[in-house]
């Protein structure tokens, strides 16, 4: 199954990311976002990092999590490049918990383009039975 | 589908609005915008709440919420604000200041003057309070010639610096000419040893990994055994000598596996080395063994139970042991060459390899260091003042157990080279095995406890690769320093009693003058009664060292706050010397908006294009060095708190620090200040991403462009802006970078929650916005003040790099290159204009918008308030930029506003299909323009077609009268992230 797919867009990057499950679409997610930056394939996978967010919706619950990434490149030079597990429950927020492993140092890798910021615009989550697609834009 | 009206040439207003917009456009241009949802978002705009004007710019194309390009002006009390950057620089220092670098060794200031470029410096990251090494970007001396402050602390350490240089105290950075008695500044136990440059003599080459491989016959035949080799030079660890750049990292890697780790050929083919440790010091293991050029995996973590039979029974116990592994047989074999023992160390006998015992100090430390912390135990009391003296048992078969003795005299000798005096080894009793490899006996050394001895240890070897107990040493240090001033202090107490009771001082008088904390009466008393003490024991209200700890420690690395105990102002003539240590666009909410004060600063030398043409490559090759892009960190590495005076002072800050010139601060929007910014308004999150990006400049549009100035088009304002034909200027276009971006997201995510009833009449989540007189109002406005000012600080920064570039390609004085202005783009301010006739105050979001202030306005400078000021339009890569004047006619239509770019029409796929990296810097560098640039994907996606067209969009704003053309720029050189 294709994991994530890049579309045009005029003025910054938009992609939709596949999966069964909305936790695999997620996880498709993020491996696209680093994608755009740099070049994913030849990111080891030596440190491992765990991530917990609580957002109000599952929208927002995208967008807090794909920052968390642009937070981690910048603040500590880490860069995913494997989701080991990721999991979203749903209680008076959603949840989700995640456990993911890359490297530091982005300098090593083939540095493609920085991205300032997730956006809401555009965001699709749409979720069918063993389909889920989600689709994001980011600020260039 | 958005209807238009044509107004007039070039305006047209949206229809079916209840706020009036207009779009700026030529026919070409609406074309272009009609293609994505530019006019869409120029609509979605007019539903914020008490927008009274919303325009789109020429430039105008598809942004989150507001459309880039948009200009809106949201009602003061009806509207709201909607949303959409350690080290430290030394200043001077006496040259015989001691500067700690990297590897645990230290050069005074002075020696560095020849090597500083490739030095890096020991600093203390404040927000995560450890050390950090980071590389010195500018290294500077100066004539003194008044004086110079000489601090002493408490513990015995002083530094003479000049009165300007700030000193880490507990209440932050303060200059040492502020600094009083008793204030405490922060400083660390560990000192390391002198730098001394190692000689380039071969310690192994190719024919001792042949011969390894020979010896150990692990079947690394041909192929094989070239591709070893290979590998080992490829990642230049082949052959070694003692100037090998790699070599300190290979020393700490062989004293730990001498210690905690197996070196092993299993089933004699390929080799492995196995570590043990905690999982923090294998991280560092682990990144060291990495940076040499090896893969490792990952840590291994496994409960084991244990059952050792010993002399006094049999002891059972349970723990987690973790280890990495690296498999690459290569990094075996090249161990083994050097001398590390493989198998069953308890088994073997070896020695400290004889070129360690020749080394340098420094790299001696590095071995040693790394043994120790696998190795010696741990500094810890005996009771609450004293230490145990630090061990280290070596076991072996009692059949080569002769082994052990040298090897630990070997240890004892490296130990004397740093004055530290240990025992001999002694074999210790009950320490015996029966294991399955034969009985075993222990051998022990231990280090002299006494205070001066264990200090030399602790400050100038200490234990590496186990930060447990390099934290405690460096503590303890400093906590023996503190208890040795008092014993001190006791000592002379105790001879000064016998003597005044010599000459016949009655002991009540005696007491009353010389009685202290430290020295009670009972202790003065006690100094006539005894004689058998040399030495007074501890005070017994002296603090005990889990007090020190707490008390006193800071941080992780061994930091502790130390009392000055006295200061002297010392007359001094001569040089001082400094280091500056390297570590490290939208403006309003409305979403995403304007968070990060995206904007242009443009400067003139005073050069034209013929003089710059021999020696272009040399400026870029300078530019490209000396101002970061990409995914590069800033040059400027600054602590947290300098941070928070970045976000409230803006430029100024840099101008405090001695970048730029008086005139590069008034020659800016705001003087590159934004007033009442308040730091605390921005996250930690926004504080990380930013804290170490000061002085680069990002990647995506933002670039470092070198310019001529190709044609007049208003010669009176060209000369009021200092621009002449063909003059050399330089422009410099980016923003608040990570700080920005974060500071923007933090509050669009907090308004959405704050305020959800808001968000559900918007038609774009994006445009979320916190209402007037709201308290997330006032700090999103305190916050993108505080990123606005970053930025400002940024392009100050970086305009000064650039300045000293070309000061001394081209042998400039720093005067000679003047600052044109600072125009931000991506902003929101309050500012006041009519509408239907009545003044009303205004949050103005100008995303990417340039304002555009005709004349008379007080906001602008002095020198530009006759003409208007200057409106900087920067084009794409490779493509004409433009001066611009702002008119009367702008502050009446345009909300004092102009375009503030081409803006792009090309997707960025599209743009790499079309053009590709390496054929549009070679189409470039045939219009004579040189790109230099971080990345090729990067490169094409901003390509000069994949935007509109400058020139038509510069059209558009002459004609229109918003803002009026001055001068044409076209590109000579350009750097890109």
């Amino acid at each position: 199954m294709e994991k994530y797919r890049f579309f045009e867009h005029t003025a910054d990057m938009k992609f939709q990311a596949y999966g069964k499950s909305l936790e695999e679409a997620f996880s498709n997610a993020a491996l696209a976002l680093t994608d755009v930056i740099v070049e994913v394939k030849e990111v080891e996978q030596i440190i491992k990092k765990e991530i917990i967010i609580e957002s109000e919706d599952k929208k927002a619950l995208l967008y807090d999590f794909l920052e968390k990434f642009l937070y981690f490149m910048d603040a500590e030079h880490f860069v995913i490049s494997k989701i080991i597990s990721l999991n979203i429950e749903k209680g008076k927020k959603f949840r989700l918990t995640a456990n993911v492993s890359g490297n530091v140092g982005l300098d090593k890798y083939s540095f493609k383009r920085h991205v300032k910021a997730v956006t809401y615009n555009d965001m699709i989550i749409d979720e069918k039975p063993e389909n889920v697609m989600i689709q994001v834009v980011l600020d260039l | 589908m958005v209807e238009l009206k044509k107004i007039k040439e070039f305006v047209w207003q949206i229809e079916g609005t209840k706020v009036p917009a207009y779009v700026f456009a030529s026919d070409k241009i609406l074309e272009a915008m009609k293609n994505d949802k530019t006019l869409e978002q120029a609509k979605n705009m007019t539903t914020l709440p008490g927008a009274l004007k919303i325009l789109a710019l020429p430039d105008s194309h598809q942004g989150y919420g507001f459309c880039i390009g948009g200009v809106a002006a949201l009602d003061f009390e009806k509207g709201g604000v909607s949303p959409g950057g350690i080290g430290y620089d030394v200043n001077c220092t006496h040259p015989d200041v001691k500067v700690s670098l990297k590897w645990g060794a230290w050069k005074r200031i002075k020696d560095i003057e020849q090597s500083w470029d490739k030095e890096e410096f020991s600093l203390f990251e404040y927000k995560k309070k450890e050390k950090k090494e980071v590389p010195i970007v500018c290294y500077m001396k100066r004539e003194e010639k008044k004086e110079i402050f000489e601090l002493k602390t408490l513990t015995g350490r002083s530094i003479k610096i000049t009165g300007n240089h700030p000193i880490l105290t507990i209440n932050g950075m303060i200059k040492a000419k502020d600094i009083k008695e008793n204030d405490m500044v922060v400083v660390n136990g560990f000192e390391g040893v002198e730098w001394e440059e190692p000689k380039k003599e071969k310690i192994i080459g190719a024919e001792d990994i042949e011969k390894m491989l020979d010896n150990l016959n692990i079947g690394a035949e041909g192929n094989a055994r070239n591709q070893i080799l290979n590998f080992l030079r490829k990642n230049d660890i082949l052959e070694i000598s003692y100037n090998s750049p790699k070599l300190p990292i290979l020393l700490k890697l062989m004293g730990f596996v001498l210690g905690d780790g197996v070196l092993s050929y299993v089933g004699g083919r390929s080799g492995q080395v196995t570590f043990y440790g905690k999982k923090e010091d294998l991280e560092s293991i682990q990144s060291d063994v990495s940076n040499l050029g090896f893969g490792c995996q990952n840590i291994y973590s496994r409960v084991r139970n244990h059952k050792i039979n010993t002399h006094y029974g049999t002891k059972k116990f349970v723990f987690e042991e973790h280890s990495i592994n690296c498999g690459s047989a290569s990094f075996a074999i090249l161990l083994s060459a050097l001398g590390v023992p493989h198998g069953k160390k308890v088994t073997k006998e070896y020695r400290v390899p004889k070129w360690v015992m020749n080394a340098p100090l420094w790299q001696k430390r590095l071995f040693l260091s790394a043994f120790f912390g696998a190795e010696l135990s741990s500094p810890a009391t005996l009771n609450k003042y004293n230490f145990y003296e630090p061990t280290l048992n070596m076991n072996k078969l009692e059949s080569i157990k002769e082994s052990s003795i040298d090897f630990l005299n070997d240890i004892r000798l490296l130990l004397a080279d740093f004055k530290v005096t240990s025992s001999m080894p002694v074999a210790v009793p009950g320490n015996q095995y029966h294991g399955k490899n034969g009985k075993t006996v222990c051998h022990r050394i231990k280090i002299y406890g006494n205070s001066s001895n264990l200090i030399n240890f602790f400050e100038n070897i200490s234990y590496d690769y186990n930060k447990q107990k390099n934290l405690e040493a460096s503590l303890a240090s400093s906590y023996l320093r503190l208890k040795s001033v008092i014993q001190k202090e006791r000592m002379s107490i105790r001879a000064k009693t016998r003597e005044l009771y010599g000459l016949g001082v009655p002991i009540k008088d005696i007491v009353a003058s010389l009685s202290s904390v430290y020295t009670p009466e009972q202790f003065i008393k006690h100094s006539l009664w005894t004689e058998q003490r040399t030495e007074p024991r501890t005070a017994i209200n002296f603090i005990s060292y889990e007090d020190y700890k707490k008390t006193f420690s800071f941080g992780r690395d061994g930091f502790v706050f130390d009392p000055i105990l006295n200061i002297n102002v010392i007359p001094y003539q001569g040089l001082v010397y400094d280091v500056t240590v390297s570590h490290n666009d939208h403006n309003f909410i409305a979403n995403n908006i304007v968070v990060s004060n995206c904007g242009v600063r443009l400067l003139t030398t005073p050069l034209a294009r013929d003089d710059v043409k021999d020696k272009i490559n040399q400026l870029v090759e300078a530019c490209y060095q000396a101002v970061p892009a990409g995914l590069g960190e800033g040059n400027v590495k600054i602590s947290r708190e300098e941070l928070d005076k970045v976000l409230e002072k803006g430029a100024l800050w840099a101008f405090e620090k001695g970048y730029g010139l008086k005139d590069d601060l008034a020659n800016s929007e705001e003087s590159g200040t934004f007033k009442g910014a308040d730091a605390s308004k921005v996250s930690d999150k926004a504080k990380n991403r930013g804290k170490n990006q000061l002085g680069s400049l990002g990647s995506g549009n933002h670039f470092l462009e070198i310019q001529y100035v190709s044609d007049i088009i208003d010669e009176e304002k060209a000369k009021v802006f200092g621009l002449k034909k063909n003059q050399v200027v330089f422009m410099i276009h980016c923003g608040s970078r990570g700080l920005g971006h974060q500071v923007c997201s933090d509050y669009l995510r907090k308004m959405e929650q704050e305020f959800p009833k808001e968000l559900a009449k918007l038609p774009d989540r994006e445009l979320a916005y916190a209402p007037a007189g709201t308290q997330a109002c006032d700090d999103y406005l305190k916050a993108m003040k505080a990123a606005a000012n970053f930025a400002w600080c940024n392009r100050y920064i970086i305009a000064d790099l650039v300045r000293s570039c070309f000061v001394k390609v081209f042998d400039l004085k720093k005067t000679d290159i003047k600052t044109v202005y600072d125009v931000a783009h991506n902003i929101a301010k309050i500012e006041e204009y009519s509408f239907d006739g009545k003044k009303k105050k205004v949050y103005m979001h100008r995303k990417g918008a340039t304002r555009a202030f005709g004349p008379g306005n007080k906001e602008i400078p002095e020198k530009y308030r006759k003409t208007g000021q200057p409106v900087i339009i920067p084009g794409s890569m490779g493509t004409a930029s433009y001066v611009l004047v702002g008119t009367e006619i702008g502050m009446k239509e345009s909300l004092g506003s102009t375009a503030h770019g081409a803006g792009r029409i090309m997707s960025r796929h599209q743009a790499v299909r079309e053009f590709g990296g390496p054929a549009l810097i070679s189409s470039l560098a045939k219009q004579g323009i040189i790109v230099k640039g971080h990345s090729m994907v990067g490169l094409a996606e901003e390509a000069p077609g994949a935007y509109k067209d400058i020139d038509e969009v510069v059209r558009v704003s002459d004609k229109l009268g918003i803002a009026k053309a001055v001068v044409k720029l076209k590109p000579l050189a350009v750097v890109k992230g």
